[in-house]
């Protein structure tokens, strides 16, 4: 004999008139969506987070129990419209148009409309590859380097390696150790992120995991199941990757050795052994570089997470319709695109928003159509 | 697979837009609001799409989509359980016996509706979609002892709404609970 539960919901739900949906017309909505998200955090390994080395302090629990103040450090906002790209209170026009573009260490790299890449460091422009036109820049956690697919190989920008002058290494799945090889598949790989030299790629298929320096003993191995939990052991016979709970995956140590010395103010990544970020009901997001917060722009709602306890806040941005977190400037300022209504027919503004306040300042107010400013993440 | 494929992605909208409708009905209580919610989560599940690899991430993807969003409307929307009803159909068969069964299911659905979200969304994905607390836990986006502890809730709700003589759970089910 059936319960009166279950006899009750299959009851109701037979009762039902049949519904189809306009398939159409949800795909026109999510490339909406899509669109208005350009600003975001690059869709991740299966949704993964790829977290920043300084994320020790998460591990040990060494939180200050009141709200932080607001940090004094924090990189400037930074944006480009045309050729010229605006930083805090300064610019640079670089004498082409910025198609897309990451803020390091040391100054800009950035792809044009013609496909080109280029650096930027201290007025000084250089050509440094190409990109194809879905192409996206991604800038390692660390700030130093930055890496895209070219069309044939995965470069990276400068070189990772000891006693490599050269601007450029690069490296394809198949021979990890050679570095000019073509990339076999016909699918070429999308890269999510850079961390303490891994770079994390997906190829269609499967996401890969591998060393950004193609040395004698550099590994590359599958990272089959990403929403699992677990750790891969790299050719050193070292644990270096941590999958999360929640879609979330984080590095927990880097491969020395590294040229150390020759990457002036890198540091090797934090123990995250242990480490468990609560994700409640969100698979993207973006964590704070000291690990204690993360944001989220998922189903258009901003939110703010605390990594060690899941408690959401939504930060308020007043007189703004939509706002879209798109990079941490600090470890407590967030950078947001918003938009006065969500048509994205409107002008943007560039608002800065602190997790400790739970506010948003106007920093940039109309900088132009989503279509004609570019924002450090990488997408044009 | 893996790209953002319109066809692909139609031709699985059309085929589980039923069921997952059916669903969200029995979460919301509400016809267009179970279309609403099917519709957003269809489109998240458009917007992920060339990451979930496997047509069936795509539907645990969107059967998860529908429930944390049902969850999330409930709560952030502070609707509360007095919105009206929807009718069911006429019977027309009129037995006594029948109509103390039709009787029996209006006050179990009308019990149902009272539940807070999770616990009705926990009774739903358990006891309609025959998922296992492990698949519920990660439709809900939530633990397994979380589930056990909703559906718990739900159902001595339920019984003390409904009182001894609705036989909620079957012999079988209540043996394995």
């Amino acid at each position: 004999m059936t319960g009166q539960l279950r006899t009750t919901l299959h009851a109701r739900a037979d009762d039902l008139a049949p519904w189809n949906p306009d398939p159409e017309a949800l795909a026109r909505a999510g490339d909406r969506r899509l669109r208005r998200r350009r600003t975001a955090l690059a869709g991740g390994l299966a949704g993964a987070l790829v977290i920043a080395g300084a994320v020790a302090l998460v591990a040990r629990g060494d939180r200050p129990s009141h709200p932080q103040p607001a940090d004094e450090n924090a990189r400037p906002l930074t944006y480009a419209v045309g050729s010229v790209i605006h930083t805090g209170a300064g610019q640079v026009d670089v004498g082409v148009k910025v198609e897309s573009m990451v803020q390091t260490k040391w100054g800009f790299v950035f792809s044009t409309p013609d496909h080109q890449v280029f650096s930027e460091q201290d007025g000084d422009v250089h050509q440094i590859g190409q990109i194809p036109a879905d192409g996206r820049l991604v800038e390692s956690d660390d700030g130093w380097v930055t890496a895209w697919w070219d069309g044939r190989v995965i470069r990276t920008w400068p070189g990772y390696g000891p006693g490599e002058p050269g601007p450029t290494v690069a490296f394809d799945r198949t021979s990890p150790r050679g570095p000019t090889s073509g990339w076999p598949s016909g699918s070429p790989p999308r890269l999510d992120a850079v961390s303490d030299g891994h770079v994390w790629y997906f190829d269609g298929r499967e996401a890969y995991i591998s060393e950004s320096w193609p040395l004698r003993t550099t590994a590359l191995w599958k990272d089959t199941n990403p929403p699992g939990s677990g750790t891969v052991v790299d050719a050193a016979g070292d644990q270096v990757l941590v999958g999360v709970d929640g879609g979330m995956a984080v590095t927990t140590a880097n491969l020395l050795p590294w040229p150390i010395g020759d990457q002036k103010g890198w540091k090797p990544g934090g123990d995250l052994a242990g480490l468990r970020p609560q994700v409640p009901n969100v698979d993207r997001g973006d964590l704070a570089p000291d690990g204690k917060h993360w944001f989220t722009d998922e189903n258009d709602e901003f939110a703010v997470f605390d990594s060690a306890t899941g408690q959401r806040q939504d930060p308020a941005h007043p007189g703004y319709a939509f706002a879209a977190p798109y990079q941490w400037l600090g470890d407590d300022t967030m950078a947001v695109l918003a938009l006065k209504d969500t048509s994205d027919s409107g002008p943007i503004s560039l608002l800065t928003c602190h997790v400790s306040t739970n506010d948003c300042h106007v920093t940039a107010s109309d900088v132009g159509h989503l279509s004609d400013v570019t924002l450090p993440t990488g997408t044009g | 697979m893996g790209r953002r494929d319109r066809s692909e992605f139609a031709e699985f909208a059309l085929a589980r837009a039923g069921a997952l409708h059916r669903a969200a009905y029995l979460m919301v209580g509400e016809t267009q609001l179970a279309q609403d919610l099917v519709q957003e989560a269809l489109t998240k599940t458009y917007v992920a799409w060339p990451r979930l690899r496997d047509p069936r991430n795509a539907e645990a993807y969107c059967r998860k989509a529908i429930t944390t969003t049902a969850i999330s409307w409930f709560r952030r929307k502070g609707w509360d359980n007095e919105r009206p009803t929807e009718v069911l159909p006429e019977d027309s068969e009129g037995s006594a016996g029948h109509e103390s069964a039709v009787a029996q299911r209006d006050a179990v659905w009308r019990a149902l509706r009272d539940l807070p979200p999770r616990q009705r969304a926990a009774l739903v994905l358990r006891f309609y979609q025959d998922l296992t607390e492990a698949q519920t836990a990660e439709a809900m986006g939530c633990a397994v002892g979380t589930v056990k502890s909703q559906v718990s809730a739900g159902l001595a709700k339920l019984r003390e709404r409904l009182g001894d003589d609705v036989e909620l759970l079957s012999s079988e089910e209540a043996m394995t609970r």
